[in-house]
């Protein structure tokens, strides 16, 4: 292999430095549709138990493998994996830089490069590996044990390695790029959240916006008609699903479970390829910033200044768009319980909900402005009171 | 190896409007012991960065071991060892991982040379990086610098953090390296002991080198005459062209000279001294005097 891309130095460096969140990694790949699969298995005996004969002890466990397994296990763990790539990736060249090691690594044999592509192929092997055990179990519960009743299709287990293996190796990804770039951990980490969830955020508050616009219009039978039978809110709602992390993270693992082949939508097989594709393309984009800039440029690339800026973006786009969601449940309902306010007064409503919309976002972002600047002259203080002391 | 290994041809870096390194050419023919030294912040670890291909020049040309800096693949690097006293180790490594991962990232390296090394410098496999103090670290990076068998050493305040007897030990070793015909590159403010041991001297001020020769002929910029006068110092010598300064210790004068120190030894023997001298000036003097030279010169800061 080329010296240039691998080197075993490197290899060993990565192995040894990493070991440790690797372990974290492994808890949470490797557990997380184990643990599901218990859940849905006990679900399913409890079921069993219930239909065929009531036993004492089962039904307390299902109930409490429900609550946390199925609620707050299953759905929640599938986030867990997805989030903990991302960290990975941020921690991988963090931990570089925390330990003031690029001097070491770039004064030896080795070329920028090869530190990068050493990282991310470590990374997207490890990612690989440790999904089989996953989509091991669920297509040994898939196939059934003889006598039983399998709960779902082989495919679906297949469907779900995939699904899960390629956001993690794209959440992997987006965490080294910005890893790069970002002088501090928690930084980075801002901005890789702020990477993953804009532009769901973006598609989401436009798709909003449009849906709340007071787009009311008269049909060629004379009656007032309201946005809802536009294509574009539509499309953009579809959008807005398509991007949506928790589409994938969320329903990843819920989708073997709970839904049937039909019933899932298309992007889901398109979410491995168009992941690893993107997953390259970062990875390419890290390889050429590293290898290109010097190790002074690539620290000053993002600053705080553009942190505080993509913040205050994303926590504005966020409460815009849950005061967005809240008023368009808001407007469905009113739509569905008052259909005699709609026919009547559906611009009144739309209208309302839309000024709640926009003076909401301009408060949030004002809050946010001023908060901001609050702690910054808190900081300042305590820290020129220190000085003083 | 080439004939040449360190050449650099107008050699620069420019950080936004700071120019950090401008305008460095400088050959350092093999085997020797080049010292670099100047003020703070000077410019000197950004050369070294630079030699180092760690810092892209803007603008220049640098051949290290015969390969341009810019260079990407690092490949040139297999017969370069570095020290430095900034805290740049793996620092959750054990000393034993540290020289595996040598072993398996340099061609060259000698695992016996390295185990006599760490034995030489009392380093415990087993201990872990975090936990040495800063001396025993650059202990570790001479270890790793000198068992990848280097044929060029470049060396950025080595002996910072060692005690006494560890610098006596390491000074040793750059100049036995130096005799099997290592070139070494030393940047230090530790101007007694680059004495000691550089052969070429080059003096950096704001990214520029003001002078560069063999130290030979860097301390014939300036020379000190002792001299001893039965009548005190006459003012004819006080007042010469070329005086420097005169320091006066008991009987005895040390009259700091400029250049060509001829004139004076002829003034000072028309006043029958008893005892007369030309000597070396220390490098501290030689450096104070160029920085001078340059404008740079700090006053005394006297407190209350």
């Amino acid at each position: 292999m080329n010296r240039s891309f691998w080197t075993r130095g490197l290899l060993y460096k990565e192995w040894r430095q990493q070991r440790i969140v690797l372990l974290f990694i492994v808890l949470a790949v490797f557990f997380q549709p184990i643990l599901g699969s218990i859940a849905g298995e006990i679900l399913n005996m409890m079921r069993q138990f219930e239909s065929v004969q009531p036993y004492p002890a089962l039904p307390a466990l299902g109930e409490w493998a429900r609550a946390v397994l199925l609620f707050y296990g299953s759905n929640q763990l599938s986030f867990l994996p997805v989030g903990a790539t991302l960290f990975w990736g941020v921690f991988m060249m963090d931990s570089e830089r925390r330990g003031q090691n690029l001097e070491a690594l770039l004064a030896g044999p080795v070329s920028r490069r090869s530190v990068i592509s050493t990282k991310w192929g470590l990374g997207i092997a490890t990612i690989l590996l440790l999904n089989l055990p996953g989509a091991i179990v669920l297509s040994v519960e898939a196939l059934g044990a003889p006598g039983t009743h399998a709960i779902w299709a082989l495919g679906w287990a297949t469907r779900w390695y995939f699904v899960q293996t390629g956001l993690e190796c794209l959440t992997f990804s987006v965490g080294l790029i910005v890893g790069i770039g970002v002088g501090t951990y928690a930084l980075a980490i801002g901005y890789a959240i702020v990477a993953v969830w804009l532009p769901y955020l973006i598609v989401s508050t436009i798709a909003a916006t449009i849906q709340l616009a007071p787009h009311v219009y008269t049909s060629s039978q004379g009656m007032e008609m309201s946005f809802y039978n536009s294509a574009l809110p539509q499309a953009l709602q579809q959008l807005q699903t398509i991007l949506n992390p928790y589409t994938y993270m969320g329903h990843a693992y819920y989708s073997v479970v709970s839904l049937s082949p039909d019933e899932v939508p298309l992007s889901f097989s398109l979410v491995f390829p168009v992941c690893l594709v993107l997953a390259i393309a970062l990875f390419w984009g890290a390889f050429e910033l590293f290898g290109r800039l010097s190790v002074e440029s690539w620290r000053k690339m993002f600053t705080m200044r553009g942190f505080k800026l993509a913040l205050l973006l994303l926590v504005g786009a966020t409460l815009a768009w849950i005061v967005g969601f809240v008023a368009m449940g808001r407007a469905e309902n009113a739509i569905v319980m008052n259909n005699y306010l709609l026919h009547q007064h559906p611009s009144l409503i739309v209208t309302k909900v839309w000024t709640v919309f926009v003076i909401g976002f301009i408060v949030f972002l004002a809050v946010e402005w001023l908060l901001w600047m609050g702690i910054r002259r808190l900081v300042r203080r305590r820290a020129r009171s220190t000085a003083i002391a | 190896m080439s004939a040449v290994p360190i050449e650099t041809r107008g050699l620069g870096k420019q950080y936004g409007r700071m120019q950090a390194v401008a305008d460095v050419t400088m050959t350092v023919p093999e085997g020797s012991i080049c010292g670099i030294v100047g003020t703070n912040g000077a410019g000197k670890s950004t050369f070294l960065n630079m030699l180092l291909g760690i810092t892209r020049p803007t603008t220049g040309s640098a051949q290290v071991l015969g390969v341009d800096v810019r260079d990407s693949s690092g490949k040139w690097r297999q017969r370069l060892g570095y020290v430095t006293d900034q805290d740049w180790f793996f620092r959750q490594f054990t000393v034993g991982e540290m020289v595996e991962y040598g072993r398996r990232t340099w061609k060259h390296w000698d695992s016996a040379r390295c185990q006599h090394l760490l034995d030489s410098f009392e380093l415990a496999k087993t201990q872990v990086v975090r936990s040495l103090s800063k001396g025993m670290r650059v202990q570790l990076a001479f270890v790793t610098a000198l068992s990848l068998r280097p044929e060029l050493f470049i060396l950025d305040e080595p002996t910072s953090g060692l005690d006494a007897v560890v610098k006596r030990q390491v000074l040793q070793l750059i100049v036995q390296e130096a005799a099997a015909g290592v070139t070494t590159l030393i940047a230090t403010h530790h101007l007694s002991e680059l004495e000691r041991i550089a052969d070429r001297v080059a003096f950096f001020h704001k990214g520029r080198v003001i002078l560069q020769s063999t130290t030979e002929d860097a301390k014939r910029e300036i020379r000190r005459i002792q001299t001893v006068f039965p009548q005190g110092m006459p003012d004819e010598i006080r007042q010469a062209p070329g005086v420097l300064r005169i320091e006066q210790s008991g009987s005895v004068y040390g009259v700091i000279v400029e250049h060509d120190p001829e004139h004076i030894l002829a003034l000072c023997r028309r006043h029958d001294p008893v005892y007369l001298e030309e000597m070396d000036v220390d490098f501290e003097e030689l450096f104070i005097h160029i920085m001078h030279k340059e404008g740079y010169a700090r006053e005394q800061i006297i407190l209350d």
